[in-house]
C-alpha cells in the first residue's frame, strides 16, 4: 500500500531485471519508468521526478556511482529521490561509497523479490514519517 | 697415515716446509721417516714465491709439480700459502694443531731455498723467524741441499730466463757510452774529464735497464756501467789502472747509487709487471661477465659460464646448485654424467656446509681430482664450483685464486639473474593475481546477473502470482526461461574455454556442409533468435567444410547470441559464404550500432572485456575468445569488420573446402 502511485525509475541494462521489477511493481500500483542507460536514466529522473531510483551500478555508458549525486540533487519540494541500488557488487568499499554518494540502501543481485519490496516499503515509510 | 684425531694426551705432530726448489722432495722424504719414527701426523706448507707465482718457468713450476706429486703418493696434507707473512701463517697452523691436541715435534725446512734477490736483502730466512718464534720444545731441522745444487738450480734458471735482459742491459750500456762518446766528440769542452755527467748518463742507462727489465738486468748495467767508467773515461787512456784514490771512490760510489737506482727501478718493474697480470687476469674475468651479461636466464647463463670458464682455464668445470626438488641437495648443471669418487662427493658436501674451498691443494683431501670452490654471492652461498684437476698436477696458488675469483664472479651472475627472475615472477604474480581477481568478480557478474533474473521472475511469481495477468505470468515465465538458458549459455562458454585451455578438448575435424551446421545453430537458438529476423540463404552448391562440427556450431552460436545482445529485436541477422580459390568465408552481419574500431581486435580477446568498468553484455568476451580459440585450432581465422552501411560482420576464414563427393579440394 505504500507503493500506491509512486513514481518508480528503473535504470537497470538488463531487460529481464526491467521486466519482472515492472510486473511486481505495476501489480502494486506504482508507476514504472524504465531506463537502459545511465544516460537515459538521469534524463528520465529530471522529467518524471520519481520518488524512488531503483538502479544497477554496471551500466553500458557510465558508471552508476557517477550519476548518484546528479540524481540525488533532482529534489521535488527540498526532498530527493529515494535511491536504492540493484547490483552484483558486494565490496565493502563499493557500498559505503554508494552510501556515501547519496542512496538509501543497497541490495546484492539476486535478491527475492519481497525481500526487496520490504526495502523499498521500509524507506517510503520513513521517508513519510520524516514529513 | 696416521689419523686426524685428537687423544687425550698431545699427538706428535711434523711440518714439512718446501718450495719449487729441485731438492724438495728431500724434506719429504726426511719428514715422512721421521713421522713414522714417531707415529706422528704430518702435514707439508708449499711457500710459494711470488717468483714462482707470476713470473712461473715452466721449469720451477714443473719442480714444484713434481714435489706435489710426491707428497700425494705419501697421501699427505698440503697447505699452500704464498711468501708473504708465511711466517704467521705457520705459526697459525702450528697453534691450531696444538689446540687441536697435536704436540709439533719437528719442523723440516730446506737451508737454502728462501733466498731470492729481495728477501736477501730485506728478510731473514723463515727458519731464523720461526725460531725465535716458537716453542723451544719443537726442533726445526733445516735440510741443507749444498751450494752446487743451489747454485745449478738458479743458475741455470738464472741464465735461461734472462739472456734478453742480460742482452738490453749490454744495449743499455753500448747506448750510454755511445751518447758519451758523441757528446764528447761534438762538444769536447762539455764532457770532457767530467765524470760527474758520464756518471749519470750510465745511471740513466741502470735505471732503465732495472725499470724495463728487472733487478738482474739492473744489477748487471750498474757492473757494466762501473767498468766502463773505470776503462775508458776514469782514466782517459783506456787502461784499467786506477789514477788515484779519488777515482776508486768515485767508482766505488758510481756502483752504490747505480745498484740503489736498479733495486728502486726493478721494484717499479715488479709492480708494472703485477698490475699488468691482474689486468690480464681482470680481462679475462670481464670477458666471462661480458658473455654472460646479456644472458636473461640463470640457466643460459650457467651454461656459458661453464663453457666459457672451462675455455679460459683449460679444465672441465662444473657448477654444482641446489636441487629445484630440494635445496638442501647438489646437483650437477648440464655436465649430469660426472660421476664424483667418494672423496670428491665429501670434498664437494664439505665446500658446500663449511663454504670454504676443498679438494685439490686444500689440506686433508687425498685421492680428491677436483677443486671445489663455493659460489657466495652477496646474500649467501647459492653452490659450487668446481674444476677437474687432471692427475693433481696442474694446481697452483695462481690457478686456485683464479678459480676463486671466478666462483666469485659467477655467483654474483647466478645471482643477480636469479633475483632478476625473482623480480620478474613477483610481478608476473602480482598480474596474474589481479587479473584472476578481475576474471572471478567478471565471470561472477556474468553468472549472477541472470541468475538475479531468473530469481527475481520466479519470486515475483510465487508472492504475486494471483494478482498477475496472463500476459505478466507468462512474461515472467518467459523471462526466468530465457535466463536461464543465458545462464547456460555462460557456463557452457566457461567450460568449453577451460577445458580448451587445458587442452581436454580435441578437434574432430569431419567434413560438413554449412548450410546444415548453420540449420543446426539455428534450431538451438530458435527461442532467442525469435525477435529477429536471421536470414539463411538456400544455397544449392553442395560445398563442404573440414571442422569440428561441435565446436565450429558452438563458435557460430556465440556470434549469433552476440548479434542478439547487442542489436534491436525486429532487425535483420544476415548469414552468407563463398568458397574460392582463397578458402571458404562465412560472414554474419547483424544491423546494430557497429564496433568501435578500435575494440575490433581486443573483443577477441579474453581479457578485454574485464578491464572495462562496465560489463554491460555479459559473456561476449568469452564467446568471441572461444571462437577464436577454436578457429585457430582449426588453421583457420575469425575477425571483425563494420559493413559500410551499418551494423557489424563478423567472418569465419577456413583454408579447406571441397564440392560434396568430390576428392579435389581448394588446396
Amino acid at each position: 500500500m505504500y507503493l500506491r502511485n509512486k513514481n518508480i525509475l528503473v535504470i537497470d541494462d538488463t531487460a529481464a531485471i526491467r521486466t519482472f521489477l515492472r510486473i511486481s511493481l505495476q501489480a502494486r500500483s506504482s508507476m514504472v519508468h524504465e531506463a537502459k542507460t545511465a544516460g537515459e536514466g538521469v534524463d528520465l529522473c529530471a522529467q518524471v521526478k520519481p520518488d524512488l531510483v531503483v538502479m544497477d551500478l554496471g551500466l553500458p555508458d557510465r558508471d552508476g556511482l557517477d550519476i548518484l549525486p546528479e540524481i540525488k540533487s533532482m529534489t521535488v519540494n527540498g526532498k530527493s529521490p529515494l535511491i536504492v541500488i540493484l547490483s552484483v557488487r558486494k565490496e565493502r568499499t563499493t557500498k559505503e561509497k554508494a552510501f556515501e554518494l547519496g542512496a538509501d540502501d543497497y541490495i546484492t543481485k539476486p535478491f527475492l523479490m519481497d525481500d526487496f519490496i520490504e526495502v523499498i516499503e521500509g524507506l517510503m515509510i520513513k521517508r513519510e514519517q520524516e514529513v | 697415515m696416521t689419523n686426524l684425531k685428537p687423544s687425550d694426551s698431545e699427538q706428535p705432530y711434523i711440518l714439512a716446509i718446501i718450495d719449487s726448489h729441485p731438492e724438495a722432495s728431500r724434506i719429504l722424504r726426511a719428514a715422512k721417516r721421521k713421522a713414522k719414527e714417531i707415529n706422528a701426523f704430518w702435514e707439508i706448507v708449499v711457500l710459494e714465491y711470488s717468483s714462482d707465482i707470476d713470473e712461473s718457468t715452466e721449469e720451477s713450476h714443473e719442480q714444484l709439480l713434481q714435489t706435489l706429486a710426491l707428497a700425494q703418493q705419501m697421501e699427505v696434507p698440503i697447505i699452500k700459502m704464498g711468501i708473504n707473512s708465511a711466517c704467521q701463517k705457520i705459526i697459525s697452523i702450528i697453534n691450531a694443531k696444538k689446540e687441536q691436541g697435536f704436540k709439533t715435534e719437528v719442523i723440516y725446512i730446506g737451508d737454502t731455498n728462501d733466498i731470492s734477490w729481495l728477501p736477501m736483502f730485506f728478510q731473514s730466512p723463515i727458519s731464523a723467524k720461526l725460531r725465535r718464534k716458537i716453542d723451544s720444545n719443537t726442533k726445526i731441522v733445516k735440510i741443507s741441499f749444498g751450494v752446487e745444487v743451489v747454485h745449478g738450480h738458479r743458475l741455470a734458471k738464472f741464465f735461461r730466463g734472462n739472456l734478453k735482459d742480460i742482452f738490453f742491459c749490454l744495449l743499455a750500456v753500448l747506448i750510454a757510452t755511445g751518447v758519451i762518446e758523441t757528446l764528447n766528440y761534438l762538444w769536447p769542452q762539455s764532457i770532457g774529464n767530467q765524470n760527474s755527467t758520464k756518471s749519470i748518463i750510465y745511471i740513466i742507462a741502470c735505471a732503465f735497464a732495472a725499470s724495463r727489465h728487472g733487478l738482474f738486468a739492473g744489477i748487471i748495467a750498474s757492473f757494466l756501467g762501473t767498468f766502463m767508467l773505470s776503462v775508458s773515461h776514469v782514466q782517459s787512456s783506456f787502461s784499467l789502472t786506477v789514477k788515484d784514490d779519488a777515482d776508486v771512490m768515485s767508482l766505488a760510489l758510481f756502483l752504490m747509487a747505480a745498484v740503489f737506482i736498479s733495486v728502486s727501478g726493478s721494484n717499479e718493474y715488479r709492480v708494472r709487471r703485477a698490475i699488468a697480470r691482474r689486468a690480464a687476469r681482470l680481462q679475462s674475468l670481464l670477458r666471462v661477465h661480458r658473455v654472460t651479461l646479456n644472458q636473461k636466464n640463470p640457466s643460459d647463463a650457467i651454461q656459458t659460464l661453464d663453457a666459457e670458464i672451462s675455455k679460459l682455464i683449460r679444465t672441465k668445470i662444473a657448477f654444482f646448485l641446489t636441487s629445484t626438488m630440494n635445496p638442501n641437495v647438489l646437483e650437477a648443471l648440464f655436465n649430469k654424467d660426472i660421476i664424483l669418487s667418494d672423496a670428491d662427493s665429501k670434498a664437494l658436501q664439505i665446500c658446500w656446509e663449511e663454504s670454504k674451498a676443498t679438494g685439490v691443494g686444500a689440506a686433508g683431501y687425498q685421492g680428491c681430482s677436483w677443486r671445489f670452490e663455493p659460489l657466495i654471492a652477496s646474500r649467501n652461498e647459492i653452490g659450487v664450483l668446481g674444476a677437474h684437476i687432471k692427475g693433481t698436477l696442474n694446481f697452483d696458488a695462481t690457478f686456485g685464486r683464479l678459480l676463486s675469483d671466478i666462483a666469485g664472479q659467477a655467483a654474483l651472475i647466478i645471482e643477480r639473474l636469479e633475483l632478476g627472475i625473482i623480480a620478474e615472477e613477483t610481478r608476473m604474480q602480482a598480474e596474474r593475481e589481479k587479473l584472476r581477481a578481475m576474471l572471478l568478480s567478471s565471470v561472477s557478474h556474468d553468472l549472477k546477473t541472470p541468475l538475479a533474473s531468473v530469481i527475481g521472475s520466479l519470486s515475483v511469481f510465487r508472492s504475486m502470482g494471483e494478482k498477475l495477468s496472463e500476459f505478466n505470468k507468462h512474461e515472467l515465465i518467459d523471462t526466468a526461461l530465457e535466463e536461464a538458458q543465458r545462464l547456460d549459455s555462460f557456463i557452457t562458454n566457461i567450460l568449453d574455454m577451460t577445458r580448451l585451455e587445458s587442452g581436454q578438448v580435441v578437434l574432430k575435424a569431419e567434413w560438413v556442409n554449412p548450410k546444415e551446421l548453420l540449420a543446426s545453430v539455428k534450431k538451438r537458438l530458435r527461442e532467442r533468435l525469435s525477435k529477429y529476423k536471421l536470414f539463411i540463404p538456400e544455397k544449392e552448391d553442395d560445398i563442404e567444410i573440414c571442422v569440428d562440427e561441435m565446436m565450429t556450431g558452438q563458435v557460430l552460436q556465440n556470434i549469433l547470441d552476440n548479434a542478439v545482445k547487442y542489436t534491436t529485436p525486429g532487425t535483420r541477422i544476415e548469414v552468407d559464404w563463398i568458397a574460392n580459390n582463397d578458402g571458404f568465408y562465412l560472414q554474419i552481419r547483424d544491423h546494430g550500432l557497429g564496433i568501435p574500431e578500435e575494440q575490433l581486435e581486443k573483443i577477441f580477446d579474453k581479457y578485454a572485456r574485464i578491464n572495462k568498468q562496465d560489463t554491460k553484455v555479459a559473456g561476449t568476451g568469452l564467446g568471441l575468445a572461444i571462437g577464436r580459440t577454436v578457429m585457430q585450432a582449426q588453421n583457420g581465422l575469425i575477425y571483425a569488420n563494420n559493413h559500410p552501411e551499418g551494423g557489424a560482420v563478423f567472418t569465419l576464414w577456413l583454408p579447406l573446402w571441397r564440392q560434396k563427393n568430390k576428392t579435389n579440394t581448394n588446396k
